[in-house]
């Protein structure tokens, strides 16, 4: 991802987070991918060896690839020929338990901040609620980073609706596009400290990252917000979330 | 079946025949994370505090009857204290760790959040209401919070006590954290053990193209911690395995350099 005037990073290390898994040892073709809304562009960018890593930054990249704030890397035993008319669904595993997991995230020239990340397509009908605990005060910018990645390369936008968790109070709202990073500052829709602001983007399913970048710019901040079934464990999740989010839904007046 | 998929069911049989997590034995037991607790003169901890109850049942209003506990422990796994607070007050409350929580904090390594019933009946669904929120860690000269999310389903709490969920199995595994360090930069990794047993836990490291070599070796009481840290010098990668009988040896890895901190799942 590249967002603001942060480079984005990424770090792949192949080799397995457990050793007794040991899916795959052959050589990989990582390719490089974007979107142009029309069709998935492909470019074999290298390729690793089992027990190397591979770090690649948005500042060595052409910038055309990350036109969307966001492009991919697929690591891959197959040879790719592009233009793909969808993203391919074969998926190769270092290890399942954890998954097999990069460090990506942003820096500057003072600072990074990192998240063990790996995305997989999102469904083109869901949608996106989420609370976002962490807006930090004082002498800091927060950006609510939307990243969604779906098979279809089309280019889709849609909106996201703010409000204070506590009264429903909508508090603005921001687009939002599919297959894209889309950075939104807000520090400009008043939430307070005490207050817990609630996101909901109707159609679109995105992953939701809170950044916080210092005005000194010597730290940068990031995490993902959780979905709302993290707020349960065991059991039938998949109908608990379901359930909150038709709840909050029926709340905000977006059902 | 082929072979190659008999081989591979038959190392999950002995790796990991069971889930990472137990489900608490105890119908209505609350989840937590064992959370790191930072606290001496170069560092403070934040719990941002919400009322997940509320959440759940999509009423986040004042809602004065919700408590939770936090509880705290030192670093071979004994409780040192707890203390009680009010949820539902705000939406969002950000709660400072420090001598105002417990008067000893300086003693503790960790600490778990157990959110109390309100009295409201919420059908969970046979699920368990789970505390895996978001702690915040800021240095004494770093501007901003570095923030982590719970991730290790360690601690369920009922009328009956603690319960460790976590799993670990009869062999010792490797757990390899998935980000190679480079440097120059401070790395600290937080370890805990959520079994109910103790356990051994050995540290090793390699650089690219060489072999793994052990850099430390310690035990783990259950709901023991231990900040475990190296410099890193170098801008070339090395890495850092994890080896256990723990289902998942995962660290939360502080990153440090200069005046920013990176904090995030290893």
């Amino acid at each position: 991802m590249k967002v603001l005037d942060l480079e984005g990073f990424l770090e792949l290390s192949y080799m397995p987070a457990n050793k007794w898994e040991n899916r795959v040892t052959r050589e990989l073709n990582i390719y490089l991918m974007w979107t142009d809304g029309i069709s998935w562009n492909v470019k074999l960018f290298s390729k690793i060896k089992f027990g190397q890593v591979v770090r690649i930054t948005t500042s060595e990249i052409d910038h055309k690839y990350i036109e969307s704030g966001v492009c991919l890397f697929y690591p891959t035993t197959e040879e790719l020929v592009g233009p793909l008319n969808t993203l391919p669904t074969k998926e190769v595993w270092s290890s399942r338990i954890p998954e097999w997991r990069c460090t990506t995230g942003f820096y500057n020239i003072n600072s990074q901040t990192s998240y063990q990340g790996e995305i997989f397509p999102l469904p083109p009908k869901a949608s996106l609620l989420t609370f976002h605990p962490f807006i930090q005060y004082g002498s800091v910018d927060n950006y609510l980073v939307v990243l969604n990645i779906s098979r279809d390369p089309t280019i889709k936008e849609s909106t996201i609706e703010f409000f204070n968790s506590v009264d429903l109070e909508q508090r603005g709202n921001a687009k939002v596009r599919t297959n894209s990073a889309t950075c939104i500052p807000l520090n400009g829709f008043g939430f307070r400290p005490n207050e817990l602001p609630l996101f909901i983007s109707p159609n679109m399913a995105g992953i939701p990252f809170g950044l916080g970048v210092s005005h000194d710019g010597q730290m940068l901040s990031m995490e993902h917000t959780h979905p709302p079934a993290s707020f349960v464990l065991f059991g039938d999740r998949n109908t608990m979330q379901s359930r909150i989010k038709k709840t909050w839904f029926q709340k905000a007046g977006l059902s | 079946m082929n072979l190659k998929s008999l081989r591979r069911k038959a190392k999950y049989a002995i790796f990991i025949p069971r889930r990472i997590t137990k489900t608490p034995k105890i119908p209505g037991s609350v989840i937590s994370d064992l959370f790191c607790l930072r606290f001496d003169s170069d560092w403070k901890t934040y719990f941002e505090l919400l009322n997940v109850e509320g959440l759940i049942s999509g009423d986040n209003s004042s809602n004065l009857r919700a408590q939770v506990e936090f509880v705290f422990f030192d670093s071979s796994g004994k409780k040192i204290g707890s203390k009680t607070e009010k949820v539902g007050k705000f939406g969002r409350q950000t709660v400072p760790l420090d001598e105002t929580s417990l008067p000893n904090i300086k003693d503790a390594s960790s600490f778990s959040v157990f959110h109390k019933a309100s009295g409201h009946q919420v059908d969970l669904q046979g699920s368990y209401l789970a505390e895996r929120g978001y702690t915040g860690y800021k240095k004494i000269d770093s501007a901003i919070r570095g923030y982590v999310h719970g991730n290790l389903d360690a601690v369920a709490q009922s009328d009956q006590g603690i319960e460790m969920l976590g799993n670990q199995g009869i062999l010792r595994r490797a757990y390899q954290v998935q980000h190679p360090l480079r440097g120059p930069a401070r790395y600290e990794f937080f370890l805990t053990n959520p079994c109910k047993r103790s356990s051994l836990i050995t540290i090793q490291t390699k650089g690219l193209g060489e072999k793994w070599t052990e850099l430390d070796r310690f035990k783990l009481n259950p709901r023991g911690s231990k900040l475990w840290a190296v410099e890193k010098s170098s801008s070339e990668p090395s890495f850092i395995r994890i080896k256990s009988r723990l289902y998942l040896g995962r660290p939360v890895v502080f990153r440090i350099a200069g005046q920013g901190i990176d904090v995030f799942h290893g």
